[in-house]
């Protein structure tokens, strides 16, 4: 949950960017040569110092990738608005931040080719001052596009995987059924034989198919403190020595992983 | 063709129209000189002279984006024929392929729209084409078939397949296909007895 909100505030995130980012400059022409002349391209307009001129003074019209911009970060918000409410709207709202993520890509990623294109063009005979640059503005529509994606894909909720059916598990030797018992209360059951030996520190923790094996192969587990057969001794050996390990998982534990 | 079918094809179709319609062209104008004959068109690849000029410079290379985005939905429109249980890699697919394709599809138009609104210099009769056409109706297609794919698909029943061989509009009707119709006299009902009332 935590990484969904986590989402959601990348998903603001990238909408602020994407909208203040139309009002930078996408790319630059500067003449060092002469007076020093500036031309200057944003999402909205493109500007110039005129020779001799104080400042950047607008000069016309430029390709509105604003438009393309500010609409997918106006659908960022609308789906982070929806995206944390129940049913059918928070799943509109998290489609919707998906879909204002990708207009805000693919705008910003058609304004690049644009950008890339202004680098790309041969400079004009004997102009050699002219410095092309790549403004801010392009590269903060690329973050809020990268901010923006990222938040998309974590405010989802993604579907648990389907887990295979208990009935394909083999069913242990001696156990409970698994349908009818608790993980915890399976195992106390078959480990109960063995508590009365007072070698086995912790016996509530002994492995249920361990202790079952033991029992299964000696039938009368000799209850005495010093036994006299050695092989019933190492045979409850093995039972002894996982149950020192208390946060061993049991069988029906190890499936649910 | 059930409507995830039809959408899946609606979100082909619009991948073709926008790889389509990058290589028709989007705009053009010819010279203000009409027996120059002097025109230029261009397409979201390149920039065609008419008659071939030097010094014509570099042209965007808007196709990029329209062709990812048609990667996107072509991908979408196959990932439709997953079972249930992943239903949602389409969907996801759908929906950014459709977003891909509406931000590229506005940004183009916004650079037509950018030169058929310039005006001033030697060219005139500046007009959109019908690249740019085929290129707006990309995403409306796409839109549809997104929302198509997101039909809930049919069901296969899981009971026992019955078939009626009887003629319906016979009269004996009354008989149901399994056993015999019970008629309410038949019912016998248990008095109902609670583990209170014991009898002594």
């Amino acid at each position: 949950m935590k990484l969904r909100a986590f989402g959601g505030a990348l998903l603001v995130v990238g909408a602020v960017l994407g909208a203040v980012g139309t009002f930078f400059p996408l790319y630059g022409l500067v003449d060092h040569i002469g007076p020093g002349y500036e031309y200057v391209i944003t999402s909205w307009s493109d500007a110039s110092t005129a020779p001799g001129g104080t400042g950047l003074e607008a000069r016309g019209t430029s390709p509105f990738f604003g438009v393309p911009v500010v609409a997918g970060a106006g659908l960022l918000l609308i789906g982070v608005a929806l995206a944390f409410t129940r049913g059918r709207w928070g799943a509109t709202g998290r489609l919707t931040s998906a879909l204002g993520a990708a207009v805000l890509a693919g705008t910003t990623g058609t304004a690049a080719t644009v950008v890339e294109s202004v680098f790309r063009a041969p400079l004009p005979e004997g102009d050699n001052g002219v410095e092309r640059y790549v403004g801010v503005g392009t590269w903060t529509l690329a973050a809020a596009s990268a901010v923006a994606l990222t938040g998309a894909v974590l405010v989802q909720v993604w579907p648990p995987r389907p887990r295979p059916a208990l009935a394909a598990e083999p069913a242990p030797a001696v156990g409970v059924e698994p349908e009818t018992s608790e993980p915890g209360t399976a195992e106390p059951e078959t480990a109960e034989p063995e508590t009365a030996e007072p070698e086995i520190p912790e016996p509530e923790t002994a492995e249920p198919e361990i202790a079952d094996e033991a029992t299964a192969e000696v039938p009368t587990p000799p209850p005495s403190p010093t036994p006299r057969d050695p092989a019933a001794a190492a045979l409850r050996e093995p039972a002894s020595a996982p149950s020192a390990d208390p946060t061993s998982p049991s069988p029906r534990e190890r499936e649910a992983e | 063709m059930s409507r995830r079918v039809l959408g899946a094809v609606l979100l082909a179709v619009s991948g073709v129209l926008a790889v389509l319609g990058s290589f028709l062209p989007e705009y053009r104008a010819v010279g203000l000189d009409p027996s120059g004959g002097f025109s230029v068109s261009v397409t979201a690849w390149e920039v065609t002279v008419s008659p071939p000029a030097d010094g014509i410079g570099s042209t965007p290379q808007l196709g990029v984006p329209l062709v990812v985005a048609a990667l996107v939905l072509a991908a979408a429109a196959g990932l439709v024929a997953l079972p249930e249980h992943q239903r949602s890699a389409a969907r996801y697919a759908a929906v950014g392929g459709t977003g891909l394709l509406l931000g590229a599809v506005a940004s183009v138009l916004a650079v037509a729209v950018e030169f058929v609104s310039d005006g001033g210099d030697q060219l005139a009769g500046r007009s959109f084409e019908v690249g740019l056409w085929v290129l707006l109706l990309a995403p409306v297609v796409a839109g549809f078939g997104t929302v198509l794919i997101h039909a809930p698909r049919a069901v296969a029943g899981s009971g026992p397949v019955v078939h009626v061989l009887d003629d319906l509009d016979d009269d004996d009707t009354s008989t149901p296909p399994f056993g015999i119709a019970v008629s309410r006299p038949d019912v016998v009902v248990l008095p109902e007895s609670s583990p209170g009332e014991e009898k002594p």
